[in-house]
């Protein structure tokens, strides 16, 4: 079974999503949906308003839900306060749908349940929001060899999927080597070389990784940098 | 018209553009000073030459050698090597920015405009230059050589386009004939005199002596209002095209007397800045500040099209000199591209191909008689030279053609072809067609005998017409499609942006749907089973319901597929012919200089269609394809015959088949012993493991024949293999555990021959052999032990014999207790009589149909070939080992623990675990490093701080890390990304690797910023120009950056090591002389004494050449000024040797004659010009020459003894003194 309808009402709102135009999502109204689908839309809706960084709006808008999808949702926002928390919201929705699985997964690495949150994701066999998440837990993990065997296995059964598509391009920028040339693919064709596309940064570090651009020059530290070096500074001290 | 985009580059202003004649290189100079060298086939970076100072605005390749030049606004043109990617020389002699640049076609000559108002041209064999052309009164702009004759022509600023005559200069430095006479001699000798002057002498411009010009204005060209920018010839016409600051194209002719302008294409609305005539067709390409690129009808001399891009101003347009191809610079990179596909339209009918060549006539091609047809068909008259038509569809039942082409948005052709006799008795020109009909339509083919079907320019309706145009149905699509496709009689292919439909006209229904990205070709099996989808970059292999069998992907871009007789995929990608099998296995049959479209495979033939409208027969040898093809469908037959008859033998070949699981039958194809043995002992052939290890007769061998042997229980071999070895310990456990009662009574005779007791006491306690030992107890006079060992052992006789002659007190000796009697236990069964089978042969795992077929390649683990070998070897090993096991040869027993049949369905359990991959663990990429690499850069850039603190204290005793924070952030920071993944997720991070073309992950190393040659470039010629400005703080913190810089970096070469070193040293020096000469200017007036030491010791740092005065000079004038004339010489004879002329050598001469006249020092210092000593960096005083001292680890700076263990003065890091393994920069 492939993620969404079949009537392609959901497909721009998903596909809208995958590329980050969060205001494009936040702009579209649920109800006009039909009904049946109305329930993803919002999730979806809420997803976005969660990446924006109102997880707290999600919390209090979702307040009392029934559906066991938007109630994943809601533990997803909880994730960004309280990650034990969120881990015991998701452990009630079990066992898991194609939808509320890749939802449970990304709460449960939030929680620092890696391995929980891997078999969560692979469970969810129809799911491609969840090869998505799986692939990126695998890669975070440095288990490159199985990202890749995730996304090519999907391969297999989905439709040619934006979230699929990303998924690709962030195991070939992983890997490395000849696969960076297609990152930078997909990732072109994802963006259409706009520079406005909210996905047209990760082309350009796709683009450095595979020597096709020069980086820019490095300007200021960053915070995690400083704080390392003064960690190890003040460690030797001790 | 359509603009198909090949290559695009990011970057600053492209001002000059050049294609490499033969490879597919690209140099891009900019206005940033660079100049890129691109890859624009693979879209990758090769280099970066950075030595020019300002913009380099002309580039260009010579057509033969592997040399290109540039000119900049540095009034410079450089010769670079492509070889060795270096600045072979410069030529000066410009006055102002050069503009352009250009080899002579054939003459060892470059010409160049600048705006100094000449053209000149340059001999760059002997580097000089050869003739200067004034008459220009405004910068010159472009300047450039006709193709074939001496002519030039130039443009410029003074609204003038002049073209030059330049046979006189060409006869001149043409080879001498040999009736040269004196008089002609002496003219060649004064007028080159001349000319390599100013190119201004007597006789006015170019003239030689004789007043015979060698380059004269032929034509000058006025018409254009504003100045002009550029000019070029045409290649082959007379014709000239140019551009300028009034908007306008000119178009110029010329014949012998005169030149005259034909025409002006107007349209640009701001400068154009560049405009050549297309190599191919007859078209103009102009390009201009108004950010467009237009094309021109030569012959009608009207817009064609216009191609806008939204924010960049175009600069120059170039093209290549053979290929289709153009390149276009403009204020954010450059672009490669071309106007039209260059595949031919083609098609296929039996054993036909038809195709229309770039005549656009119709060609058949019959590959069973490999012969070519005249033109059939002329197609001349159906749209403008430079539109090809796009496809060609053949009808044979009514020999009809059908022709698409993008005219006018697209439409069709259909007409027949004449001549029943298959086309071989037409002309050479072919008839036109009498009788074509048309219409409009963006796809269209012949879908059964006597219907076509066209998709209609909005691509959403499909009509179906019969012979006569007449729609007899018309279908409406639910889908956008691209392109049509046959699949058969009645159905056709909708080629879609996402998927491919197989369609039926008939039913006007779906079949079937593949979901597929962007299909543009589509190419059937010879049976029609099997259908390759040809995308950019993949090729999708369906069945006839599009269900996926296979899939082939590639980097470089996919050009044309055709399938084998057998069924294997034949394609090309922009530089391979190669294959692809069903499983998705791929593999180079060759590399091609051309693209080519393959049509036809035929046994060893594959027929192409080259891009200028040719057949092309390219031989191949299809051996491994068709092997492994055969592999892949477990046709052994197929193997033993491909096996028998060629010659396969390979690395490649070996490790695909051991690769798929088949090290057995990778086994019959090698022959070297070491690979076999690998090979046999992974398949678990142990004969054959065995032959290649007396083969090999080495240890490490015999050691893993040992181990394997062992693994299934053949101890005959590992007998064999322990005796090579000499391993008589585990030799007389061998014999122990498989109960050779015999070999192990020899083992203690040998061990007794081998003069080594304890050997022998352990055979003998193996054997359980009393006597023996206590005989052996007694020989080595440990008469105790014997005595005891006899007690214990029930012989009491013995043991008081033993006592007495030893003369031993029975009560001394404690004896050990025995609770019971000890029985030595009896061997139960004679396992030395034959192996014990714990794991049998892999062979096995192959089908058992397969073994028939190859019992004559002695595939199988045969036990009795062993045994018969090892028995036979027996015999070798008796005269090793002495005579007393030669008669006791291993010997075969009857075959009771032999293979059964059950055996062999644990086999295939065994095989099927065998199969399953080792789940990976997850290693992340940083710890990667820090385990690759033993440099410190490469650790901080894994984030593993501390790791690299402690390598380099270790490796340069730096213990002050508080000044290496910037760089530390600088490297980590710049050696990772984060990327936004999934939302709702942290970001993923990736890592920014130097080792970019390595394929495999966990050789993965770090990208470190700045690398030295970035450093030397800008860094270090930061500090010298501050050094130069006398801001001397700035110029040391500036030295202690670059010194950072460095000890934190990579290199690759042991050139660049030495690079490191070096500049190391010079940041060294810098900061101690710079330090120094600070601290005088610090002291008090009345310290003269210290000022005139500082003074000469600055004079002793190793400043570069353009430095080294200022040192000499400050030491001149001070000790000039305090009255020390002597000494105040020295500096100013060192001074004169490096600056001999000017004000300052004025100066310099009166010191030294000063120095001459008055040979004293008034004031005693502590400086002694002619001995050599080095300076304390701490104290600024001399520590000459054996006088002890400590140097720091890092920069090497050397300090009085006291010194030890204080933080360098130089580097601000280092421990002076410290012990240190030195710095490691490469791995």
């Amino acid at each position: 079974m492939e993620f969404l309808d079949p009537s392609g009402e959901l497909y721009q709102l998903h596909r809208d999503f995958y590329l980050g135009d969060y205001n494009k999502v936040l702009s579209t109204s649920p109800e006009n949906f039909s009904p049946e689908l109305r329930e993803l839309a919002l999730m979806i809706v809420a997803k976005a308003r969660i990446a924006i960084g109102d997880h707290v709006g999600v919390l209090e808008g979702l307040q009392g839900v029934g559906s066991t999808t938007l109630q994943a949702v809601m533990a997803l926002a909880q994730a960004y306060d309280d990650p034990e928390l969120a881990v015991d919201m998701v452990a009630e929705l079990a066992p898991y749908d194609s939808y509320t699985a890749p939802l449970a997964a990304m709460v449960l690495y939030r929680g620092g349940r890696i391995e929980e949150a891997i078999s969560t994701a692979q469970a969810a066999e129809d799911s491609i929001d969840a090869v998505a998440v799986l692939a990126q837990i695998l890669i975070a993990t440095g288990r490159l060899q199985e990202a890749d065997a995730t996304v090519q296995n999907a391969k297999k059964w989905a439709q040619d999927n934006i979230a699929l598509n990303l998924a690709e391009a962030w195991v070939d920028m992983a890997i490395g080597g000849e696969r960076y040339v297609q990152a930078v693919y997909i990732y072109e064709e994802l963006t259409g070389n706009d520079e406005r596309s909210p996905l047209f940064q990760a082309q350009k570090v796709a683009q450095v990784l595979s020597g096709y651009i020069e980086p820019e020059p490095w300007t200021k530290p960053s915070a995690k940098a400083i704080a390392l070096f003064n960690d190890t500074l003040s460690a030797r001290a001790a | 018209m359509q603009m198909l985009t090949k290559f695009e580059s990011k970057s600053s202003r492209a001002k000059g553009l050049a294609f490499h004649p033969k490879r597919p290189l690209l140099l891009v100079s900019m206005h940033t000073s660079k100049i890129q060298l691109w890859d624009y086939r693979m879209g990758t970076l090769l280099d970066r030459f950075e030595e020019h100072d300002g913009p380099v605005r002309g580039v260009s390749f010579h057509p033969t050698q592997d040399i290109f030049v540039s000119g900049s606004d540095d009034y410079k043109i450089k010769v670079w090597s492509l070889t060795s990617r270096k600045c072979l020389f410069t030529l000066t002699g410009h006055l102002d920015y050069v503009r352009t640049v250009f080899f002579h076609p054939n003459l060892p000559w470059i010409i160049s405009a600048s705006d100094d108002q000449t053209i000149r041209i340059w001999n760059w064999q002997n580097r000089s230059q050869i003739a200067c052309l004034t008459g220009h009164n405004h910068y010159v702009m472009c300047a450039q050589f006709h193709p074939t004759e001496d002519l030039v022509v130039s443009a410029s600023l003074d609204q003038t386009v002049r073209v030059w005559d330049i046979s006189g200069l060409c006869r001149k430095h043409s080879a001498p004939t040999s009736s040269m006479s004196f008089e002609d001699q002496m003219a060649r000798a004064a007028a080159s005199a001349a000319s390599s002057g100013s190119g201004l002498g007597a006789g006015g411009p170019n003239a030689d002596i004789f007043g015979a010009n060698e380059a004269i204005v032929k034509y000058v060209l006025e018409g254009h209002e504003r100045g002009v920018n550029w000019a070029a010839f045409h290649p082959t016409m007379p014709l000239i095209v140019s551009g300028g600051d009034d908007r306008l194209v000119k178009l110029w002719r010329m014949s012998d007397t005169r030149a005259w302008e034909v025409d002006t294409c107007r349209g640009h609305f701001s400068n154009v800045s560049c405009c050549i005539f297309h190599p191919h067709y007859e078209l103009i390409v102009s390009v201009g500040e108004d950010k467009t690129i237009r094309t021109w009808d030569l012959n009608r001399r009207t817009a064609i099209h216009t191609f806008r891009r939204d924010s960049d101003r175009f600069w120059v347009v170039t093209a290549h000199p053979t290929l289709n191809l153009l390149a276009t610079g403009h204020d954010t990179g450059a672009m490669v591209f071309k106007f039209q596909r260059e595949r031919p339209a083609y098609t296929l009918h039996q054993s036909w191909l038809f195709w229309l060549n770039n005549e656009k006539q119709l060609i058949s091609f019959d590959f069973e008689s490999n012969r070519a047809s005249n033109a059939l068909l002329s197609l001349k008259r159906i749209g403008a030279s430079w539109i090809p038509p796009r496809t060609l569809s053949y009808n044979p039942s009514e020999k009809s053609i059908l022709v698409h082409s993008p005219i006018d948005g697209g439409t069709y052709f259909l007409t027949k072809v004449s001549g029943a006799d298959g086309g071989f008795g037409g002309s050479t020109i072919g008839p036109d067609p009498t009788d074509i009909s048309s219409g409009p339509g963006s796809a269209a083919i012949f879908v059964s005998r006597n219907r076509f079907v066209v998709l209609s320019r909005d691509k959403t309706t499909l009509e179906v017409k019969d012979l006569a145009n007449t729609t007899t149905k018309s279908l409406n699509l639910a889908y956008d499609v691209l392109d049509l496709a046959s699949a058969g009689s009645g159905n056709i292919l909708l080629l879609c942006k996402d998927k491919v439909v197989l369609f039926d006209t008939a039913q006007n229904r779906d079949v079937a749907t593949k979901s597929c990205n962007k299909v543009k070709y589509a190419s059937w099996s010879p049976d029609s089973q099997y259908l390759a989808l040809l995308s950019k970059h993949s090729i999708t292999v369906v069945d006839r319901n599009l269900e996926l069998v296979a899939e082939i992907h590639e980097v470089i871009r996919i050009k044309s597929v055709a399938w084998d007789d057998s069924g294997i995929l034949i394609y090309t990608t922009l530089n391979h012919l190669r294959f692809g099998l069903m499983n998705g296995d791929k593999g180079i049959l060759k590399s091609l200089d051309d693209v080519l479209y393959v049509v036809r495979s035929k046994g060893k033939n594959i027929f192409c269609l080259s891009r200028d409208g040719k057949v092309v027969k390219v031989e191949i040898d299809p051996t491994e394809y068709r092997f492994k093809n055969a592999l892949l469908n477990k046709n052994y037959t197929e193997m033993k015959r491909i096996m028998e008859n060629s010659n396969l033998v390979g690395q490649s070949i070996i490790s695909y088949i051991e690769q798929k699981g088949f090290n057995d039958i990778a086994l019959q194809f090698v022959e070297e012993p070491q690979v076999r043995f690998d090979l046999s002992i992974k398949c678990g052939d142990l004969g054959i493991a065995f032959d290649m290890a007396k083969e090999i007769d080495k240890a490490p061998f015999w050691k893993r024949l040992v181990s394997a042997a062992e693994d299934y229980g053949n101890h005959e071999i590992k007998e064999f293999a322990l005796q090579k070895l000499h391993a008589y310990e585990k030799l007389s456990l061998l014999y122990l555990i498989t109960g050779n009662e015999v070999n192990s009574v020899k083992m203690s005779k040998i061990a007794e021959h081998r003069h080594n007791p304890s050997a022998r006491l352990q055979t003998l306690l193996f054997s359980n052999n009393i006597e023996g030992r206590i005989e052996l107890l007694e020989e080595a006079g440990l008469f105790s032990l014997a005595y005891a060992t006899a007690k214990t052992n029930g012989m009491a006789e013995k043991a008081n014999a033993i006592a007495s002659a030893a003369g031993l007190n029975e009560s001394d000796i404690i004896l050990p207790v025995v609770r019971k009697e000890c029985t030595a236990p009896t061997i139960k069964r004679a396992t030395y009589k034959a192996n014990y089978p714990l794991q049998a042969s892999k062979a096995f795992s192959l089908d058992k149909t397969i073994i028939p077929q190859f019992d004559n390649l002695n595939l199988l683990d045969d036990s009795t070939d062993t045994m018969a070998s090892t028995k036979s070897n027996g015999k070798n090993v008796g005269s090793m080992l002495g005579s007393a096991l030669a008669d006791d040869a291993v010997t075969g027993g009857e075959d009771e623990w032999g293979l059964e049949e059950d055996d062999l369905d644990f086999e295939e359990d065994f095989a099927d675990e065998d199969s399953v991959v080792p789940m990976q663990t997850g290693v992340a990429e940083t710890d990667l490093w820090v385990r690759n690499s033993p440099i410190a850069a490469d650790h901080i850039a894994a984030g593993s701080f501390e790791s690299a603190m402690q390598l380099l204290n270790r490796q340069v005793g730096i213990s002050n890390f508080e000044p290496l924070r910037e760089r530390f952030a600088e490297i980590y920071d710049g050696a990772r990304y984060e990327v936004k993944a999934n939302p709702g997720l942290p970001s993923l991070v990736f890592y920014n690797r130097r080792n970019k073309q390595e394929q495999d992950p966990l050789k993965s190393l770090p990208h470190i910023a700045r690398n030295i040659e970035e450093i030397t470039n800008n860094e270090l010629q930061e500090a010298y120009k501050l050094v130069r400005a006398n801001k001397l703080e700035d110029a040391v913190e500036m030295f202690k950056e670059i010194l950072y810089a460095i000890v934190l970096n990579t290199v690759s070469t042991k050139d660049e090591v030495e690079e490191a070193q070096r500049l190391i040293e010079i940041c060294r020096e810098y900061i101690l002389g710079l330090s120094i000469e600070l601290e005088r200017r610090g002291l008090q007036e009345t310290d003269l004494k210290r000022n005139l030491e500082l003074a000469a010791y600055f004079t002793k740092v190793q400043l570069q050449p353009s430095h080294k005065h200022i040192a000499l000079q400050v030491a001149m004038m001070q000790f000039a000024k305090a009255k020390n004339f002597a000494s105040a010489a020295v500096f100013a004879r060192k001074f004169l040797e490096l600056v001999p002329t000017g004000p300052r050598a004025e100066q310099a001469r009166k010191i030294e004659a000063r120095g001459a006249s008055n040979p004293l020092d008034s004031i005693e210092v502590d400086y002694d010009p002619y001995s050599e000593f080095d300076i304390c960096g701490a104290t600024f005083t001399p520590i000459y020459q054996g006088s002890p001292s400590v140097s720091d680890p890092l920069t090497g700076t050397k300090y009085l003894p006291q010194f030890k263990g204080e933080l360098c003065r130089v580097s601000g890091i280092s421990t002076i003194g410290a012990p240190a393994s030195g710095l490691r920069l490469i791995i």
